[in-house]
């Protein structure tokens, strides 16, 4: 709804002479001269003078008084100013509040700190508060609280639909539940209760027709939304691992796993005779690749021995080349069993084609330094099993790995936006100074 | 959900070649993989040179 044209009054100021436009009607109880800063009752036939200001600096509101914004639909129109400040560890922080009024709608604030913008609705009602005051609830949400800090006002001029003046000082109390904030403004007589929701401060610019760019937001404020939302990211993983975990287990379930071939040898590591031979052919039968393993057993106790394998496509010429090395050492050592190693070992070769393979095998057993031609000359009994189609079901493993990783990274860059917004309240695990980063 | 559109598409991706993978036995392995073997490797073996790469070394017990 938008506001009927309507006539501001005019009143002069009774200090310098100067005008002093009237927009907020009967609802002005205060306002100030827009030259000589100085406090005036306009309710009264001729004009009292409450407060007379001495200000080093003037400040210019980003949004004139007078300027005109539309938010919710509502055109609100700026009638007042001020700067407020609050003095913690010895440091001045100061934020501004621009009064907006509507006939019809009546008032909202929109204040600004450090480039973060909140459009406040003042509240008839009294929030709930928890027996501690860490918590309040109001209209059905609940707030956590976030900062208790004396307010001091630090600059003024418009109008304000109460008695204002330079130095008014007023306990706030903050309370958050991003992007509302609640606070409470207690004076000797009296609590106001608003409720401020963050907004862009490029919708403010574009609301009120501003030029230039708003400044750019410091820091994070007590109720500006954390941009990391992680709930919908940790449920999406939850489908992809319920996925990821039926297709390993149909594909455990699914897979023939057969036996193609199983054949026992014999190996003299003293032997002159040509180690290397090759077996006779089996099939790896089905129409698509799929993963073979070859295990090795061998009776190598206190012993060991090396294979130079290669599972070879009889028809295409294609090979898988690999080695495994088996040494199984075993004793008792003061009264106590001991053994490293094993007699067994299994190597899983990805993907091979269907077709006739046949292997290549090559046993080595390199005299070392303490073997005996006892040792060298004690055969190795040795059985070579092939299995097709088998599953692979480590490799689910590193899929999850890897989907894992966004959400993780999102929840710890979440936690440092939570960390860093805590730091600035009265909760904050270390006391920190102002925060001039750039938040992201 | 469709506020995280790279992360559907990841995770479509890595499921889709979890599915690939399971389904044509693929993985990762220390097995070195060679074309065109001759077919006289069957005849004479010893002929035939490994080309994974072997250390031979020592592998007594305590």
């Amino acid at each position: 709804m938008s506001a009927e044209p309507v006539k501001a009054k005019a009143i002069f100021c009774p200090n310098c002479g100067a005008t002093v436009q009237l927009r907020g009607f009967a609802h002005t109880l205060n306002a100030t001269c827009t030259r000589c800063l100085s406090v005036l009752d306009p309710n009264t036939p001729s004009v009292t003078l409450l407060q007379k200001v001495q200000i080093q600096m003037r400040i210019e509101p980003k949004i004139p008084m007078g300027n005109r914004g539309t938010f919710e639909g509502v055109e609100f129109e700026a009638i007042g100013f001020q700067e407020r400040t609050i003095d913690v560890d010895g440091v001045a922080y100061s934020w501004q509040e621009y009064l907006l009024f509507h006939p019809y709608k009546g008032f909202r604030y929109l204040s600004e700190y450090n480039g973060h913008w909140n459009i406040i609705k003042p509240k008839n009602c009294v929030p709930a508060l928890d027996a501690v005051g860490r918590s309040a609830t109001i209209e059905g949400r609940k707030y956590k609280h976030f900062q208790r800090a004396g307010a001091r006002t630090t600059y003024v001029i418009g109008e304000f639909p109460w008695q204002v003046r330079f130095g008014d000082v007023a306990t706030v109390d903050d309370y958050t539940a991003p992007p509302y904030i609640l606070s409470g403004e207690r004076t000797t007589d009296e609590v106001n209760w608003s409720v401020g929701e963050y907004i862009d401060g490029k919708d403010v610019f574009k609301a009120f027709k501003l030029e230039g760019a708003p400044p750019a937001p410091q820091g994070v404020y007590a109720n500006q939304p954390n941009p990391r939302t992680n709930s919908s990211l940790w449920r999406i993983f939850l489908i992809f691992f319920l996925i990821a975990t039926f297709v390993s287990m149909y594909s455990c379930i699914a897979k023939g796993q057969r036996e193609v071939f199983r054949k026992s040898y014999q190996f003299v590591p003293s032997s002159n005779a040509e180690p290397s031979f090759v077996t006779e052919r089996f099939e790896l039968a089905g129409w698509r690749n799929a993963a073979t393993d070859v295990e090795i057993q061998a009776d190598i106790l206190n012993n060991w021995v090396a294979f130079s394998i290669a599972l070879i496509n009889e028809d295409t010429g294609e090979a898988f080349d690999f080695g495994k090395d088996l040494s199984y050492y075993a004793g008792v050592d003061e009264g106590e069993s001991w053994s490293e190693g094993g007699m067994k070992a299994t190597v899983t070769i990805p993907s091979v084609p269907p077709g006739r393979y046949y292997l290549r095998v090559e046993p080595d057993r390199d005299k070392q330094e303490g073997d005996t031609d006892a040792t060298m000359s004690k055969t190795v009994n040795y059985e070579i099993i092939v299995r097709h189609d088998i599953p692979a079901p480590g490799f689910v493993f590193l899929v999850m790995f890897l989907l894992l990783i966004p959400p993780i990274w999102i929840s710890i860059r979440k936690w440092m936006f939570e960390q860093k917004r805590w730091s600035e309240s009265d909760y904050a695990p270390v006391s920190s100074g102002g925060d001039s980063d750039s938040d992201d | 959900m469709m506020r995280h559109p790279f992360y559907l598409l990841f995770g479509t991706a890595m499921t889709g070649w979890l599915a690939y993978t399971e389904w044509t036995g693929g993985g990762y392995a220390g097995v070195t993989r060679l074309n065109n073997v001759p077919r006289s490797v069957r005849d004479n073996p010893g002929a035939y040179r490994s080309h994974y790469s072997y250390i031979p070394r020592y592998m007594g017990g305590k």
